[in-house]
């Protein structure tokens, strides 16, 4: 069997014999050091030491590289010869997510083998299974890095040390935290009513989305290499993270644990929605083959190019339903229960308002900066302007900003109503100025 | 080999390529052409599925591009104006990943690696890092590494920018020979008189739109008629009047001992001419056919309008006779 041929490659230019030799003796001078500065314990220092060299190598250094390694192909204009090859996409995945990261896995390893074993010694509790969870932590911060930058190079194929850098922190702000509450003194807690304990549920649940993210970056690679991906991948995803955020939300109390976890699930499918509005491509071209695939009756096509956030859309509906069904008189202090569902209506009337902006000011002839001008409406809709009319005491200008569930949720809907569909009239009209028909 | 039909590609508030339809044989050197910004680099990396457009139809060697383009893929070497290689790999290491990465096997790539290789002159270098190359070397590995897992079409776009005369002869050779071995070539390029060496077809592309399709050396419109130049030792005042006399010749035009016109009719006319002037008297010291260059047919195309005011530099308006009316006795 031949070697997976991006592998092979990433081999070829990190492991070079100087490098092989370099990282175990610098480690070990490392632990060396630490063992001598803490002669009493000894084992308790080098576990220590060998946990932070772990973060240093795996979760830093190797997050860049995974961040980077679709980055620089684009830069380098190798990618365009990467993406022609006959490299599948599960391969490309495999091969660059493993073979970019290859030389800081190579120290990570070594570190973990020094972890387990001088935990053992000092006699630390769950060494392997702490092992286990920080090797799945530094794989779900990599996959994920790869993710924003394949789904950043979808959106502006060009390098950008910018997003580069943020991709790299949004790798490893996502893994530090994970890392440093397994790491914790145990923690016990109740998700869907089952009890875990925190270093055995931080493992399983990276351990699955780990998979996700993986099934992510095959997916964009799919969509690199010009293969079409349907909605099913992303909805199931979009309906996973909402159940699973949803367990969460469970209570003793059936009626208020039933309450918590749908607004949960409905408010997590919303910011998947938002975050996805925010990440893809929204330029006119991209909802031209849209336009033409459904003219067509062209099922198949429509919904292939149908954008994510469109997909987790009837999720959000689906989720707010949830809330409205399971809201009872414990939802809000002293709200009616018509009322509330009142405010969930006014919530997506408000969330097709800002989905219907975010295309207006895309399709604009000069969209460069849309999404950060979307961004700051946004922060001026949700915080300063409803904070100044509150400030002021003039909460029925308030409602108009935000959804309310009190005696002015009417008058919040109404408003929604009409934002949303004086927006989404906007957008048309700029559609209809690009090509002339809706 | 590569059918066209009805492409349109946009990229956010610009119309690339508007309702293009055009074929190219196979075994032919397509020479693309066009001003800056005609949608010749869009057009290759649609052929070569690399982007997506918005509605029509590539068929290339009989795989519908927009509905396989992993199977196009296999089809197609590209190198775009913008090439990158891996500059901390060695050649040989450039050239047996790209043949992995095609698919081929250990004995399949160690025989492509150096065929690929010798076939762009870079045998001796298979050990020398990819950074370390001149400009010349850099794209004849690009060139190499499109070729190693023998497509049926290649793309090259502007392939010889930065090159010098003798690198670009040697491309010229190379694409010859590429095509000799039945490779189908489409070359983007602005050096026109670079692209007439080896070309065989040419494609205008204009503001998107394909502005003019033909076999290199045939004016559009003058299938059967033929520029010809007669050259005089010494002035003659009957030139005009003998020549406008005989049939099948139009578009004279007079520059001191020089005369150019449109013949049809092929040899045994143009032989004819030639006895009735030799016959009269007229002292010929030349006589000859003028191929239409690609510059010309190119600039007619694109700037007709440039092309009349340098024919006139040459031929004074004066001094244009049609053959249908005064010159004719």
């Amino acid at each position: 069997m031949s070697m997976n041929p991006e592998l092979k490659r990433n081999l070829w230019l990190e492991l070079t014999p100087h490098r092989l030799a370099g990282m175990p003796l610098v480690l070990f001078a490392i632990f060396f050091l630490a063992a001598s500065l803490d002669k009493t314990e000894a084992s308790k220092a080098i576990s220590g030491v060998s946990v932070v060299l772990f973060i240093a190598l795996v979760v830093l250094w190797g997050t860049r590289q995974a961040a980077e390694s679709v980055n620089e192909e684009v830069r380098d204009h190798t990618w365009d010869g990467q993406r022609m090859s006959s490299i599948g996409p599960w391969d490309m995945t495999w091969g660059k997510l493993l073979g970019s990261t290859v030389f800081p896995w190579y120290g990570g390893i070594i570190c973990l083998v020094v972890y387990v074993l001088s935990s053992m010694v000092a006699v630390e509790r769950n060494p392997v299974e702490t092992a286990l969870m920080m090797t799945l932590a530094g794989l779900f911060g990599q996959s994920v890095a790869m993710l924003a930058s394949l789904q950043a190079v979808r959106k502006d194929r060009k390098y950008n040390k910018s997003n580069a850098a943020g991709i790299f922190i949004l790798g490893v702000g996502l893994t530090w935290p994970i890392i440093s509450f397994a790491l914790n003194a145990s923690v016990m807690f109740k998700w869907y009513g089952i009890e875990f304990e925190s270093l055995s549920f931080t493992t399983m649940s990276l351990a699955v989305f780990l998979a996700w993210a993986v099934t992510g970056v095959y997916r964009l690679m799919r969509t690199e290499l010009q293969m079409k991906n349907g909605p099913y991948v992303w909805l199931a995803f979009v309906c996973f993270i909402s159940m699973y955020v949803a367990g969460f939300g469970w209570a003793e109390d059936v009626g208020n644990g039933l309450f918590n976890m749908t607004t949960l699930a409905a408010s997590t499918a919303t910011l998947a929605v938002y975050l996805m509005a925010f990440s893809e491509r929204k330029d006119p071209v991209s909802f031209r083959r849209l336009v033409i695939a459904y003219g067509r009756r062209d099922w198949h096509r429509t919904l292939q190019e149908l954008p994510c956030w469109a997909v987790a859309l009837p999720v959000v509906a689906a989720a707010s339903v949830c809330v409205m069904l399971t809201s009872g008189p414990q939802a809000m202090d002293g709200v009616p229960q018509t009322s509330f569902s009142m405010l969930v209506l006014a919530s997506m009337l408000f969330v097709v308002r800002d989905l219907s902006l975010i295309l207006y000011f895309n399709f604009a002839k000069n969209p460069k900066r849309a999404d950060m001008l979307m961004a700051l409406c946004l922060f001026l809709f949700y915080g300063i302007l409803p904070g100044i009319m509150s400030g002021m005491d003039i909460d029925v200008l308030a409602a108009l900003f935000w959804p309310r569930g009190d005696s002015l949720a009417f008058l919040s809907v109404a408003a929604a109503f009409a934002e949303a569909a004086v927006a989404g009239s906007l957008v048309l009209k700029r559609w209809q100025g690009i090509y002339g028909t809706a | 080999m590569i059918t066209v039909k009805d492409l349109y590609f946009e990229y956010p508030g610009v119309l690339a390529l508007d309702n293009v339809s055009f074929s190219v044989g196979e075994g032919s050197i397509t020479a693309l052409v066009g001003p800056n910004g005609a949608g010749k680099t869009t057009l290759l990396r649609c052929i070569a599925a690399l982007d997506e457009p918005v509605s029509g139809g590539i068929t290339l060697d009989g795989v519908d591009v927009l509905e396989n383009p992993r199977d196009c893929h296999r089809k197609v070497g590209y190198i775009s104006d913008f090439f990158g290689l891996y500059d901390n790999l060695t050649v040989e290491q450039c050239l047996r990943y790209t043949a992995m990465s095609h698919g081929m096997n250990e004995s399949g790539w160690e025989a492509g690696v150096k065929r690929a290789s010798s076939r762009v002159g870079l045998g001796v270098r298979l050990q020398q890092k990819a950074g370390a190359l001149s400009r010349g070397l850099r794209q004849r590995l690009a060139i190499a590494q499109s070729i190693i897992h023998s497509p049926k079409l290649l793309l090259l776009d502007e392939p010889a920018s930065g090159l010098d005369p003798e690198a670009r002869a040697a491309l010229s050779g190379l694409f010859k020979g590429l095509r000799d071995e039945g490779m189908t070539l489409v070359v983007s390029s602005h050096i026109i008189a670079e692209l007439e060496e080896y070309s065989t077809d040419m494609l205008i592309l204009k503001d998107g739109r394909v502005a003019g399709q033909r076999r290199v050396g045939q004016e559009a419109g003058a299938v059967s008629s033929v520029l010809m130049k007669v050259t005089l030792a010494r002035p003659d005042s009957r030139l005009v009047e003998i020549i406008g006399g005989a049939s099948g010749v139009s578009d004279i035009r007079l520059d001191g001992r020089h005369c150019w016109f449109r013949l049809t009719g092929g040899d045994a006319a143009a032989s004819d001419l030639l006895g009735t002037l030799v016959g009269q008297g007229v002292r010929v010291s030349g006589f000859t056919d003028v191929k239409a260059g690609m510059q010309h047919e190119y600039m007619t195309v694109v700037r007709p309008g440039a092309v009349r005011s340098a024919d006139q530099k040459t031929a004074p308006a004066d001094n244009v006779h049609d053959a249908g009316e005064e010159a004719r006795p």
